[in-house]
């Protein structure tokens, strides 16, 4: 159960349930595994911590933290934090939103429901509210080299006005965040971040600025001038059409320009998150009303609701997108993640590059696998993997997919037995069951019309 | 909204109890606390259970919740709908959205449960919704 009231908070970062872990316990002593803890204890207790800085009550993860001294005891209750909240918060509660503690924000997780959400999305369309995303820009004569620099993408690519899937990189060939980099001008560069990122972002971005000493590059974090709608779906073009200028069907996939809509100005990009057609817009956060009034009005007749993170999830999911905190972490590499793709070798230096260099040339350690359970049970974050009855990974994303109405899940596992079709054993509480590799995407959306005319976008 | 004929748990469980047979499910505070619910586990029918222990688990999409034996005893029958069609636990809780059947081995163990009354007033104590 996911009730606020039922958490206790730490002056920082992580929240515990309570009763989540109550329930765990009685639990344990009947089949002998705390799925909660999975038998960690922190302090003489087992608990059940979620990061804040990590993704809500799907993704449960187990982490120690350091100074827990009187767990249970010290924790601050619901009504003591303060969550950041959206510019869109009451209207949220209006529709009638489950709000959770998203990455230290108070966000929707659902609506109407999760299922109805992402089937709206992947039929009509649905409107998300992620205004809770980190945006940097970056500007100057340095700024395209620095950004080379600090990220594993060819930013030279870039045409104006064009986005690109990207990351920031550590030495070790692992990401700091993904992001998505729009380039405004020559010498201006507007970075999407993860929300749970976007303080560690900037603060690596500054420290590792190639040119730190000089006024060619200048970095700053701009979050809080957003807020950012993704209107995303088969329907999505259509209703963004009615009330936004210049036309949005002109736009390719993964690129961006000025825009009007609802009347309200801002920067318009044709991106997303859930595997569909869809748009992202960034304007004043003041005129959020207007511009999410505007967008359920005129989405309405064509079957548009507001979709919220749980939906999220589960379409990234079923689109195999990776999330950072799940596919990506300080430890996995871009390769390890199947983003070879995105990490460009040939571009000139950058962070990380060597490591990846030396990584594709002896190959890696550990792969993202795709997989659907072909026995009965749900898999999901953190569960351990087997194949054979030995354990060799685990589950790194895993839900019930509503669209395709499968278990499905993606887990990292050696190499060597990385392969679709294998089967494998997937560890639910203390129970097997099995499951069997798949190729990915788990769900790719049908190519229509505008995919076909925009063939030269690259990201 | 809760029949008065239930009795209820502390963990949002309801049972139904017509002589020595229990009849077990969760609350439509607990549905919809859960959400789209996807996936229901029942133990087998001749698992004997003991009162608060794990009577299996209802999943929704984005979280798994156990189910605690309001009362100590055997499985007799489980319904087959909310294994084929696990959204019945959402629309209909408290009727065909009904999990598992029990041999009850000692009706006084009721004693420990609430009665509607309470159990509402548990839910507004709780800060319910």
């Amino acid at each position: 159960m996911s009730r606020l009231e039922n958490r206790r908070y730490t002056k920082g970062a992580v929240w515990v349930n309570i009763e989540l872990h109550l329930r765990a316990r009685a639990l344990t002593l009947s089949r002998g595994v705390c799925y909660v803890c999975r038998g960690r204890r922190v302090r003489g207790l087992r608990v059940y911590i979620v990061p804040s800085s990590g993704e809500g009550p799907w993704h449960l993860r187990q982490r120690t933290q350091p100074g827990f001294s009187n767990l249970g005891v010290s924790l601050a209750t619901p009504a003591e934090i303060t969550l950041k909240r959206t510019a869109l918060f009451d209207a949220h509660r209006q529709a009638g939103a489950r709000m959770v503690n998203f990455a230290g924000w108070a966000m929707p997780v659902e609506y109407t429901g999760i299922v109805e959400e992402h089937l709206a999305v992947r039929t009509r369309a649905g409107l998300f509210d992620v205004s809770h995303m980190g945006e940097i820009e970056a500007r100057g004569p340095k700024a395209l080299a620095a950004l080379q620099h600090l990220t594993c993408n060819d930013v030279a690519r870039l045409a104006l006005n064009q986005a690109q899937y990207s990351a920031l990189m550590y030495p070790q060939g692992s990401a700091v965040d993904d992001c998505v980099i729009h380039r405004l001008g020559e010498d201006r560069f507007f970075i999407c971040v993860n929300a749970a990122n976007t303080q560690k972002d900037y603060e690596y971005v500054l420290a590792n600025n190639p040119f730190p000493a000089t006024s060619d590059v200048e970095i700053r974090d701009v979050s809080e001038g957003y807020s950012q709608l993704a209107l995303q779906g088969p329907a999505a073009v259509v209703i963004l059409a009615q009330v936004t200028a210049p036309d949005p069907a002109t736009l390719k996939t993964y690129w961006c320009r000025a825009a009007s809509c609802c009347g309200v100005d801002g920067l318009l990009a044709r991106t997303g998150y859930s595997g569909e057609d869809g748009f992202e817009f960034y304007f004043p956060p003041a005129e959020s009303l207007t511009v999410w009034n505007g967008l359920l009005e005129a989405g309405r007749p064509h079957g548009l609701i507001p979709a919220g993170l749980g939906a999220r999830n589960t379409l990234r999911l079923e689109a195999a997108y990776p999330l950072y905190g799940n596919e990506l972490d300080e430890e996995t590499t871009l390769l390890e993640a199947n983003l070879g793709w995105i990490s460009k070798l040939d571009k000139g230096e950058f962070i990380g590059k060597a490591s990846l260099a030396e990584q594709k040339q002896k190959g890696v350690r550990k792969k993202l696998v795709g997989f659907e359970m072909i026995e009965r049970g749900i898999a999901r974050d953190g569960y351990p993997v087997r194949i054979n009855g030995k354990l060799c990974g685990r589950v790194s994303s895993g839900s019930f997919a509503p669209y395709l109405k499968k278990s499905i899940g993606l887990a990292y596992i050696p190499p060597e037995q990385a392969a679709p079709g294998q089967e494998m054993q997937i560890e639910i509480r203390g129970k097997l069951a099995g499951a069997r590799q798949t190729t990915l995407p788990f769900y790719r959306r049908a190519k229509n019309d505008h995919d076909k005319d925009a063939k030269t976008q690259k990201r | 909204m809760y029949p008065e004929e239930f009795l209820y748990t502390r963990d949002h469980e309801w049972v139904r109890v017509d002589g020595n047979t229990a009849t077990v499910g969760i609350t439509d505070h607990a549905q919809k606390e859960l959400g789209d619910i996807v996936f229901v586990d029942l133990p087998a029918v001749g698992t004997h259970v003991a009162a608060k222990e794990s009577l299996g688990t209802v999943e929704s999409v984005k979280a798994v919740a156990d189910v605690f034996a309001p009362l100590t005893g055997e499985v007799i029958s489980l319904n087959p709908k909310v294994q084929s069609a696990p959204e019945i636990v959402n629309t209909d809780p408290h009727g065909e959205g009904w999990l598992v059947q029990l041999r009850v081995r000692d009706r006084n163990e009721t004693e420990g449960l609430m009665t509607t009354e309470e159990y509402e007033k548990y839910l507004k104590g709780e800060g319910g919704h």
